[in-house]
């Protein structure tokens, strides 16, 4: 029947404590490979934004009120909302594009830059800020301009809004990404993590005989002695060295089998021996 | 010309060696206190643990090969010689013999030459360099060991010996590779069982004592043999012993049979196929 052996805590902090080098090897491992994976691997990214403010003339803003309530701040969030929407289509993006390629010679495809553009509304008011995220600097700021300019017509056409006021413009792109300190330290969580699992679960399956009362608790048997290991094989002492060499081709290496035991008859008389060793049995089962 | 020369000295040096490796695992005078007073105490345990009447019959085994039975069944009796004690220590391994190794004497004829009939009861004793110890070798290698330990000539030879000695010690095959040591056990007053610190597995031990307990064996114990101590006086937790698990626990089954391109090297000792079987299968292919 199986039994699940538990882990007592004790033994735990000691197999720990014991394979301490190993989880340090580990952790600085995992860690310096997530470091230079970070560092030289991944492209960083960087980010531009430009926001901008846009007044609509039909609707009453939050600007226009004189006291605001919470449904009036979901509208307007809803409302700018929309106006990403509608920087996201195609048409735009397809418009800025083209624009980009006109103005400054630089060739992203409307779906790239859909992949880079991201929006969202400044803290829930209606300041509407648009941020391009790419692996050049300078171009993600020539293509937040771009949007900057694109936009207020394209607004204009579908909603028919007043203007859009441009509030900051896009500088060269800051770093966003990766973040190699943040990567370096999950780097060395994973490694000390992975290694102190390693370590754990090798004990788990290990059910070799590690103390005498593992003999004691599993078979219930005195332990008539312990004696200690006379001599130590594993030192590099080269009496030692041939002795493990010696396991490697059995003991009875070179011997053959008349030999054994260091006596011989001889191979002569070995074949009489045999033959008187199988008479006994066959004595035996004669006289049965 | 020189090359074989420089081997051969090698090989002599190899030989040298391990011979003294070997030696330095018999008790002698060279041996450590901690080591000599770890047998005294066995001994304590042994005792106390058996009847104080008549010859006390006690066989040394283990679970797999390699654990030390030879070398722990010969200190034993080594210690129990001490006493004043007549001791014999009977080498029951009959596949693969240690005790002549182990004192390093020539074996004469042994156990199996006198169970098959060819040589006397006294011509087989012999004694040893230690006062009241005697020894019987395992003598030539049989066909049929495991029949031969179950025979009654068997009976009737440790009935002889049991008039002649009060301690008589049987080193005996490993029980979860060959039964030879589960046929003795119903002439053995006990069973010591030796198991390798660190080396043996929960499974191993499991298998050879429901082997014994199956036989109606008497198992009086185990010894934990080849203990390391780390630091602070516990054991040392991880010692890593070189395990040769193909060695161990191998011989004569399946896979792991012949080791090292061993047509050759790697007869098993513990089987009587030595190899003519796989080469007539090749041939005939």
């Amino acid at each position: 029947m199986e039994q699940f052996e538990e882990l007592d805590i004790k033994r735990l902090f000691k197999i720990i404590t014991q394979s301490l080098s190993f989880i340090l090897v580990m952790t600085l491992l995992v860690g310096i490979v997530a470091f230079v994976y970070s560092e030289t691997m991944i492209l960083p990214s960087y980010s531009s934004a430009v926001t901008m403010y846009v007044n609509n003339n039909n609707r009453s803003t939050l600007l226009s009120k004189t006291q605001i309530s919470s449904a009036d701040m979901q509208a307007s969030q809803r409302l700018v909302e929309t106006y990403i929407e509608i920087l996201k289509s195609d048409t735009v993006m397809s418009e800025v594009s083209v624009e980009a390629e006109r103005r400054y010679g630089i060739q992203y495809s409307s779906k790239k830059i859909l992949s880079m553009f991201s929006a969202s509304s400044v803290n829930g008011t209606e300041i509407l800020k648009v941020s391009i995220t790419g692996n050049n600097p300078e171009h993600t700021a020539l293509i937040a301009n771009v949007v900057a300019d694109v936009a207020p017509e394209k607004l204009n056409e579908f909603i028919e809004t007043g203007t859009v006021k441009i509030i900051d413009t896009a500088e060269p792109g800051t770093r966003v990404a990766p973040n190699i300190k943040r990567n370096t330290l999950i780097g060395f969580i994973l490694g000390f993590l992975f290694s102190c699992g390693v370590i754990v679960i090798r004990e788990i399956f290990d059910t070799r005989v590690k103390s005498e009362t593992d003999l004691e608790n599993w078979f219930h048997k005195s332990i008539l002695g312990i004696i200690p290991e006379i001599g130590n094989p594993d030192s590099s002492s080269s009496k030692y060295y041939y002795y493990r060499r010696s396991y490697k081709y059995g003991k009875g290496y070179g011997k053959s089998k008349y030999m054994m035991g260091g006596y011989s008859y001889g191979k002569q008389h070995y074949a009489e021996f045999v033959k008187a060793a199988q008479n006994v049995t066959n004595r035996a089962t004669a006289e049965e | 010309m020189l090359q074989t020369e420089q081997r051969q000295k090698n090989n002599a040096k190899e030989e040298l060696l391990k011979r003294e490796f070997v030696r330095d695992k018999v008790l002698s005078n060279k041996t450590s206190f901690q080591v000599k007073e770890a047998y005294k105490a066995l001994r304590t345990n042994i005792i106390f643990s058996l009847p104080q009447e008549g010859c006390k019959k006690i066989s040394v085994t283990s679970s797999i090969a390699s654990e030390g039975k030879s070398t722990n069944c010969l200190n034993l009796a080594i210690t129990f010689a001490e006493t004043g004690a007549r001791v014999l220590i009977v080498d029951c391994d009959l596949r693969r013999p240690n005790i002549s190794r182990l004192l390093e004497k020539q074996s004469s004829p042994g156990l199996s030459n006198t169970l098959v009939g060819l040589n006397s009861l006294d011509d087989v004793i012999n004694k040893t360099d230690y006062t009241n110890l005697d020894v019987i070798f395992s003598g030539n290698i049989p066909p049929n060991p495991a029949e031969l330990l179950g025979s009654d000539n068997m009976g009737k030879l440790i009935g002889e010996l049991e008039k002649r000695y009060d301690y008589i010690f049987f080193d005996t095959a490993p029980v979860n590779i060959v039964t030879d040591s589960a046929v003795l056990a119903k002439w053995m007053t006990g069973v010591v069982m030796v198991v390798l610190y660190n080396s043996t597995d929960k499974d191993t031990i499991e298998e050879a004592i429901k082997q014994l307990e199956f036989a109606e064996a008497k198992i009086l114990g185990f010894i934990l043999n080849g203990v390391v101590y780390g630091n602070n006086g516990t054991y040392k937790y991880n010692y890593k012993r070189y395990n040769y698990k193909k060695h161990r626990y191998s011989p004569g089954y399946g896979k792991g049979r012949y080791y090292y391109k061993s047509r050759r090297y790697g007869r098993d000792y513990y089987s009587s196929d030595d190899g003519s079987l796989k080469k007539a299968a090749k041939t005939k292919k």
